[in-house]
């Protein structure tokens, strides 16, 4: 006979073994896509780096891991469309997309994979839906975490070979090539902005896509998260998450920029309310669809 | 063939495709409401030719013709995926269900991979053209199709962009020019999803392959200055882009083979039992 806390430790080490086993099949059997997540940081390592050595302007061992993070991370200035000027179309930042797309891409299909294939069989055996659903959200958060963790190891391996691990990005650097002002950033009053908010923002789009491919196809929950990266660029409101993963929109480079104590709220915010939207659509699912 | 043919454009034409057509038309109709309607609600006042000196053109304001809006940029950015979306995943379902095998014991091999593949490049190549000429037909019915005037500097179309003197004096022919290299991008996206069923095990995996190429081939010409190369760039009427014909029916080219090739010669050679 079973007493409550026995079935309390087993539904304890049920919920373990799915984490354990999503961040299995969820994370270590697609290395190569994470490796590839090395090589698109590399690329935006290396634009900076062959920018300053081909402009001479100057020294390329001046470049510290703080300019490659603002570089990867910059996104772009406030988008102001004038129709006498054809010069000044809207374009994103192609690196800037490259990364968050690839991390959109990265987390797609993975729940709506397992569901479709051996996780059926696990969570009628769990015989429990909640256990499933905190499986993928934790997955779905180390991911999150794995994918900046390759990107600032990338950064800093790329700044020990071309310049110096520093905390201080360089004045000259940020303004001719990211056409930013950083001489107040000293210290590391910009590392909770530049470090912490885009994985934050990550996070909660990563959670906002996995809970939208509830709903339709994770080809269009991805195509929806283009869209809405697209639009954080082309509008400049804190309410389109987007804006929150671009350090040249926060108010550490622009006095109306995204403060980082709003951006924190808000992410959390919308996280928590994927996480519960999300929940309770997977309740009501039919999974044998 | 024409019965294959005539069965894979049946498999082709549904909600799928319907939904991918909606998405677009929606860009379409957005833009109308939200940028073209606004404008044109002042033609003719005085307001307008104080803010205005020359009237304004159709060429310049449909969702191909303005570099300068949210609709525009989605458009040509989601192309990728969208022209993929409605059928470049049916080989995919044919292999995984063994659809496949009921086909060819019916028929020729090289009957069914040329209309899977025709139809699918034909499918997406309209998925991609229909909302544009929609977006170009309500546009005319809004602005004069005036021919776009170079020396106000108010047209994208700057010198070294493809095509220029044709849009300065036959905009017409540049327009549904530009549809027709769309129209081929479409169906080539679409195609190189295709292809890649052979060696990818998911079907988002699938559909995503011709948009993460896309961008991953967009952010590698960046680095070395080289985006009139990026199909992401050129694929936009009005985009900033200084391409040249050569460049777009060369790289066009060189899809075309790589996807018929793989295609063709991948299923033509590996036993389907």
């Amino acid at each position: 006979m079973f007493t409550c806390n026995d079935i309390k430790a087993q539904k304890r080490n049920t919920s373990f073994k799915q984490i354990q086993y999503d961040l299995r099949s969820g994370i270590g059997s697609c290395w190569l896509k994470y490796a590839i997540s090395a090589l698109i940081f590399f690329i935006v390592c290396f634009d900076l780096w062959k920018n300053v050595h081909v402009s001479q302007m100057i020294s390329n061992s001046s470049i510290t891991f703080a300019d490659y993070l603002l570089y990867a991370f910059k996104g772009m200035n406030v988008f102001k469309p004038n129709l006498n000027d054809p010069e000044n179309s809207f374009q994103v930042p192609a690196f800037w997309l490259l990364i968050n797309l690839y991390l959109a891409y990265l987390v797609g299909d993975y729940p709506s994979r397992d569901l479709g294939g051996y996780g059926k069989q696990i969570l009628i055996r769990s015989k429990t839906r909640g256990q499933w659903w905190l499986g993928k959200v934790t997955w779905n958060a180390v991911s999150v975490l794995i994918y900046y963790a390759i990107g600032y190891l990338v950064m800093i391996g790329f700044s020990l070979a071309t310049g110096r691990v520093s905390g201080n990005p360089s004045v000259d650097i940020a303004r001719y090539f990211l056409s930013m002002e950083v001489s107040g950033l000293n210290g590391t009053c910009w590392i909770p902005a530049a470090i912490i908010q885009p994985i934050l923002a990550s996070l909660s789009i990563c959670l906002i896509q996995m809970t939208i491919s509830l709903f339709m196809k994770p080809i269009m929950s991805f195509a929806a998260i283009a869209c809405i990266l697209v639009a954080s660029a082309y509008y400049f409101t804190p309410f389109l998450i987007g804006n929150c993963l671009m350090i040249a929109r926060s108010s550490l480079v622009r006095p109306d920029g995204i403060g980082f104590v709003f951006a924190a709220f808000l992410t959390v915010l919308l996280s928590a309310a994927a996480v519960v939207i999300g929940g309770m659509k997977f309740q009501r699912m039919d999974i044998f669809e | 063939m024409w019965q294959m043919l005539k069965m894979e454009f049946k498999r082709s034409f549904r909600v799928k495709f319907l939904i991918a057509l909606l998405v677009e038309i929606a860009l379409v109709v957005s833009n109308v409401i939200l940028e073209m309607l606004p404008e044109a609600k002042f033609m003719g006042t005085s307001r307008y030719w104080l803010k205005q000196d020359s009237p304004y053109s159709a060429f310049g304001w449909w969702i191909g013709g303005t570099p300068f809006y949210l609709q525009q940029y989605l458009y040509f950015f989601l192309m990728p995926v969208i022209a993929a979306f409605p059928c470049a995943d049916s080989f995919f379902s044919d292999l995984k269900s063994g659809y496949i095998k009921n086909i060819l014991v019916r028929t020729k091999k090289i009957k069914y991979y040329g209309a899977k593949y025709l139809a699918v490049f034909i499918v997406s190549g309209l998925t991609v053209v229909i909302p544009m000429l929609l977006s170009f037909g309500i546009t005319a019915m809004i602005f004069p199709t005036i021919i776009p005037e170079p020396t106000l500097a108010k047209f994208p179309v700057s010198v070294t962009h493809m095509w220029s003197v044709l849009y300065y004096t036959r905009p017409f022919l540049y327009t549904f020019g530009y549809m027709a290299i769309d129209f081929i991008y479409g169906g080539l996206f679409a195609a190189v999803a295709l292809t890649m069923t052979y060696y990818l095990e998911y079907r988002f995996v699938v559909l995503a392959s011709p948009f993460l190429l896309a961008l991953f081939l967009n952010s590698v010409l960046n680095l070395f200055n080289l985006q009139s190369y990026s199909p992401l760039s050129f694929i936009s009427p009005g985009a900033d882009c200084s391409t040249t014909f050569t460049i777009v029916a060369c790289e066009a080219l060189l899809l075309l083979l790589i996807t018929t090739g793989v295609f063709f010669g991948k299923g033509l050679r590996k036993d389907t039992y």
